[in-house]
């Protein structure tokens, strides 16, 4: 057997490339590699060879080369990822998909825009606003970001707040597979949810190729406010209980004082210099609504420390104002050659205690770092400004990162709220995900691509990193959850099928006595496992029926922003009876067939860690794993819109259905008709 | 081809005075740093990607200012060996237009056009064919020859034809006719327009363009700043050395900036008085003047103060001077207006000339899109390539098209003139004129020109 040598394996396809994707567009060059092994993170390397896409068609071909010939490949546009997600790790080839930028088509009647990978984010919102509309996630690199990165990563940005991360803006997608098949996959297709399980994938499972998303008309009016307060914790303070009052607005972000004197130094954006943290809070929405949420807010803020109340008169105020917030990246980059932007996220009430950690932190490290921080999610961005010619500097820099995303974990938060995994929080994966999750998402990986070459040791931590979880346990299961668990242990090792029920309300009885299997009702187990009031967040057992939950909720003035649906939270959740549902689940935990329970997700509204198996498994039927409990966003108001829940029905396995189905039920021992193995 | 880091040790500060062939130290928001201490104050964070104007069209890393700054860097730290690389690295520094459009757009304001710029000379690029180059030398150096030099450029233009008509809009306002005229120096026309020294509210910096290539822009900027500023001394037969330096030539362009410097201090005294400019790139590359002998103790200080001292006439108009939609009956119907980066130019100029186009068109004036996007004219970048240069030049039409505007404002005559071309080429009917040359005709009108 010959040994190709992984600088040859890309010789031995270069003609091919360049016979797909233009003799120009492909390069190998010293000068090319060079250029193409680095990001906006500190790491490095070089690939084997640059092809550049200039037809979104011509991925496929390209993609079905590199997979036949065993080369890795990494996808990368702008290259902003901070935490080297673009770093072809593995060499290969870096697919550069920058030119890829066409906006094909808005649709303003069906609520789309169906783009290219290569599109900045800021380009598809300059042309929306031409029609009324814009596209809710912004991250704040949003003049430079693609939107292929932003899905790529499950991006927010500000307004993320109020109208959610990237992952509920996707519809659909096309998506070349590892073994070089085009793939289009909806939200509305039945079955789980793979939009899903790609977004937020950084290129480890796939390719995108265009990209369906949910475009919003542009509120009529925009308020923009300034608000100083003499602590952090009562900044704090405040947010919480504003949207705790039912006052939610379109973003909410907040600099510590050290932030403040370098912004007014740079952008002159009259921000009151005796504060110790000031908040930036926007509202949208009709005039008369803008108002009465800014008089609201002010009741609220001057409950607390309140220093300074300045709403913005005119638009330029309001830009200001803007151009403070997000030139505090600017004027951290004016002190030193590198800034480092941390991206923790934590629950929104631990925000003060973990901030000061952050504190002793650099303190302790001796490095300066600005604070800033998405107040409203709990998305802390501390930027650690040196140089990373310093190594020691750099070494200790690299050291606190480390120990503010620990402290992160430690809140029961998690160590990416935007910025992805990528290769600097491997490691960190480790902190927050068990062996057994851990092993799952490395199973998900090998399904898909098993032949390990689609941006190729990303997100997973190295082997042997497994054991390292912090995260605080999470809440003990109720009895009868246990229960549960201990009849599907058994059932694994009689290789038994069990049949997955609630109240019947989805997939009624008579259906279960047409198959093979035992029924294995989740309804004894329905306990509350925790309530965070403060954090607007709740972790249910996913045997509660959805009328309980809401009466449970109502009774403290807090919604499940859904419709009324029949049935358990759980029947809901699998049978996806409401497509709005993964706007509400930030979390779940999943028992599978072997009896082992993973977790995934958490207590925070924006988590780019992992797959999204918990928004994977809408829709999954059961097929995959029994939902065991789950956490869900809440609202301060209750539900508004149309009640109508569309009729329910089965769906019929693909070959992707298949691969992921091998992953979480191997032997097919849940709702085994499904997948049409019930009959022997 | 010579490797970097034989001449550029990144372990050494830069020393100016043993490189005098140099930039010598670069003026950097972070102070005065060594050009390897300036390449690493990028830390890649993309910001300039988006608005440099050859990786727009490419989306290549090599033709992004990032991958330019990365190539310096990693050409100076040795992980790249210009002798390995072969022509590559040279021909990804070249297309540079060196626009300036991703220091504006970054937030620490890293130098790449220069860090590029000092690439190209390192690394041995030619920059424009050598003819060229000695012509532009010969300007730089010896003003008097600047007439010649023009006539022939303007016999040129008459037998290309398609520079017949200028970049004049077919709106019928307000170039049209001007463009056409036999081409003479303004100053012929205007000499006596201007004040003694002692008297003069400023110093009017007449570029060779409006000397030599639009006498009509010369005019409307004298009177625009007798209008808001008042009487002017006016200095003539410049070369402030723009092109000399795009060419590579720094000896030359040191000369011409000298001789700028040695004119302004002796007509302007101990007085601190304004330098207008109307040609953005004049003013842009004055500003610049500082930078440009950063190493000498003698040179410094006065090249800060005229730099200091630059002004452009759209920064010194008042808005409020002109009605809302001042430009009556001989405003064409859209207008739109192309201010882009360039070296030392001015986000604030360029605001500024906005504020008033926005003023005297009203709902007429539409910006169109990738407005920031350089037409491919700046600084002689169709010498240098000339299919990027017309790409540019074609999105630019297209996007003018896009907002159907019958003209386009400029900030620099060579941009007037290309830009005209191209809409010649791909938007028949619409025109491009510089903003002196607008805003004349807006105060003409207020103040009944044959008064003026």
């Amino acid at each position: 057997m010959t040994t190709i040598l992984s600088t040859d394996r890309f010789r031995l396809v270069e003609k091919q490339l360049a016979a797909e994707a233009g003799r120009e567009n492909v390069s190998s060059d010293q000068t090319s590699l060079a250029l193409y092994s680095y990001d906006s993170s500190l790491g490095r390397a070089r690939p084997e060879g640059v092809v550049r896409i200039t037809d979104w068609r011509k991925l496929q071909p390209v993609v079905k080369i590199l997979y036949d010939a065993g080369v890795p490949f990494v996808p990368r546009a702008a290259a902003t990822s901070l935490s080297g997600g673009c770093v072809p790790l593995k060499g290969g080839v870096v697919l550069n998909l920058a030119p890829l930028t066409g906006i094909i088509e808005i649709n303003t009647e069906k609520k789309y825009a169906l783009v290219e990978p290569g599109v900045v984010n800021q380009h598809l919102q300059d042309r929306l606003a031409e029609f009324g509309y814009f596209y809710a996630p912004d991250p704040a690199s949003s003049k430079v970001c693609t939107l292929g990165g932003n899905a790529g990563t499950n991006a927010g940005g500000p307004r993320c707040l109020k109208y959610g991360v990237t992952v509920n803006h996707v519809m659909a997608m096309d998506v070349v597979t590892p073994q070089g098949e085009l793939k289009h996959f909806s939200a509305d297709d039945p079955g789980p949810d793979f939009t899903a399980l790609m977004t937020g994938s950084e290129g480890t499972l796939g390719v995108i190729a265009r990209l369906w998303l949910r475009i919003t008309e542009l509120s009529p009016a925009v308020k923009t406010v300034l608000a100083a307060f003499g602590s952090i914790e009562g900044a704090i303070g405040a947010v919480s209980k504003m949207i705790a009052g039912g006052v939610v607005p379109c973003a909410i972000e907040a600099l510590d004082r050290l932030t403040v004197s370098a912004v007014e130094a740079y952008a002159h954006a009259g921000y009151p210099m005796d504060a110790e943290a000031v908040l930036v809070i926007e509202f949208d929405g009709t005039a008369h609504e803008t108002e009465t949420e800014v008089k609201k807010a002010e009741a609220v803020c001057r409950e607390f420390d309140l220093l300074h109340w300045q709403v913005a008169g005119d638009e330029v105020r309001r830009r200001k104002i803007w151009e403070g917030r997000r030139g505090a990246y600017a004027a951290m980059a004016r002190l030193a050659p590198n800034v480092a932007v941390e991206d923790g996220v934590v629950p929104r009430p631990k925000l003060p205690e973990v901030l000061k950690e952050v504190r002793d932190i650099t303190a302790r490290h001796n490095i300066r770092a600005g604070l800033l921080f998405h107040a409203g999610d709990g998305n802390l961005h501390p930027n650690v400004i040196f140089d990373e010619r310093n190594q020691f500097e750099t070494n200790r820099v690299k050291k606190a990162g480390h120990e503010i995303l620990k402290a992160c974990v430690r809140a029961g938060g998690s160590v990416t709220g935007e910025h992805g995994v990528g290769l600097d929080k491997r490691v960190a994966m480790s902190w927050l995900f068990d062996a057994d999750t851990l092993g799952l998402f490395r199973a998900v990986k090998d399904a898909v691509d098993p032949a390990g070459i689609a941006n190729p040791d990303k997100i997973l931590p190295v082997a042997g990193a497994d054991d390292l979880l912090i995260r605080p346990a999470p809440p003990e299961f109720s009895a009868g959850a246990k229960k549960v668990i201990d009849t599907v242990r058994s059932r694994a090792n009689m290789g038994a099928p069990s049949l997955i029920t609630g109240t019947g309300s989805a997939i009624e009885d008579k259906v279960f006595r047409a198959h093979r299997g035992t029924a294995l009702s989740l309804r004894a187990a329905d306990a509350v496992l925790d309530w965070d009031r403060a954090n607007y967040t709740i972790t249910v057992e996913a045997g509660i029926t959805l009328a309980a939950l809401a009466r449970l909720l109502a009774g403290e003035k807090a919604y499940l922003y859904a419709p009324p649906m029949p049935g358990t939270l759980g029947g809901a959740l699998a049978c996806r009876r409401w497509q709005g549902l993964r706007d509400l689940i930030i979390g779940a935990r999943l028992l599978l067939s072997d009896g082992r329970v993973a977790s995934f997700g958490g207590k925070v509204v924006k988590n780019a860690a992992g797959y999204d198996i918990s928004r994977f498994l809408i829709g999954s039927q059961g097929a995959y794993g029994v939902i065991l409990a789950a956490t869900l966003k809440l609202s301060p108001y209750p539900f508004v819109g149309e009640r109508h829940i569309p009729a329910f029905s089965f769906f019929t396995p693909n070959d992707y259905h298949r691969k992921l189905k091998a992953v979480f039920d191997p032997r097919n021992l849940f709702n085994p008709w499904i997948f049409g193995a019930d009959n022997d | 081809m010579t490797d970097v880091p034989h001449l550029y040790d990144y372990t050494a500060l830069y020393e100016p005075k043993d490189t005098p062939a140099h930039l010598g130290a670069l003026l950097t928001g972070q102070g005065a740093r060594s050009l390897y201490d300036s390449v690493c104050q990028c830390n890649r964070c993309g910001y300039c990607a988006q608005v440099c104007p050859t990786f727009r069209l490419t989306g290549r890393e090599g033709e992004s200012a990032r991958g330019r700054n990365q190539l310096m860097r990693m050409l100076m730290n040795g992980r790249l060996r210009a002798s390995e690389s072969g022509a590559g690295i040279g021909r990804l520094l070249d297309d540079c237009l060196l626009c300036g459009a991703c220091e504006r757009a970054c937030f620490t304001a890293v130098r790449t056009p220069l860090h590029v710029w000092e690439g190209l000379r390192v690394l041995g690029i030619k920059r424009f064919p050598a003819g060229l180059r000695r012509v532009l030398r010969r300007l730089a150096t010896d003003r008097e020859s600047m007439r010649g030099v023009m006539r022939v450029y303007n016999l040129m233009r008459k037998a290309a034809g398609m520079f017949r008509r200028g970049g004049s809009s077919d709106a019928g306002v307000p170039a049209g006719a001007v463009l056409g005229r036999p081409r003479l120096r303004f100053l012929e026309l205007h000499e006596t327009e201007q004040a003694a020294p002692e008297n003069a509210a400023c110093i009017y910096f007449a570029s060779c363009s409006e000397e030599y290539v639009s006498p009509e822009t010369g005019s409307s900027a004298l009177l625009l700043i007798r209008t808001f500023v008042g009487w002017p001394v006016v200095m003539s037969g410049n070369c402030c050395g723009f092109y000399a330096f795009m060419a590579g030539d720094i000896e030359a362009a040191r000369a011409a900036l000298g001789a700028v410097i040695e004119k302004y201090e002796k007509i302007s005294g101990s007085r601190e008085l304004p330098l207008v400019c109307a040609c953005a790139d004049c003013a842009g590359f004055l500003r610049m003047a500082e930078q440009l002998f950063s190493e000498s103790d003698e040179m410094r200080p006065r090249a800060a103060r005229l730099a200091a001292n630059v002004r452009e006439v759209a920064e010194l108009m008042a808005p409020e001077f002109f009605e809302p939609q001042g430009c009556g009956e001989a405003a064409p119907l859209v207008a739109t207006g192309h201010f882009p980066a360039g070296l030392g130019r001015s986000a604030k100029t360029a605001a500024c000339a906005e504020t008033l186009l926005d003023r005297i068109f009203g709902s007429g004036y539409h910006p169109h899109r990738e407005s920031a996007m350089p037409s491919g004219a700046y600084g002689g970048y169709p010498f240098v390539n000339i299919g990027l240069a017309n790409r540019l030049l074609r999105r630019k039409a297209e996007n003018i098209a896009g907002v159907q505007a019958s003209l386009t404002v400029t900030a620099t005559v060579a941009e007037a003139e290309w830009i005209g071309a191209g809409l010649r080429r791909y938007c028949a009917g619409a025109g491009a004129a510089h903003y002196c040359v607008v805003l004349r005709n807006c105060v003409q009108e207020k103040f009944h020109a044959d008064k003026i």
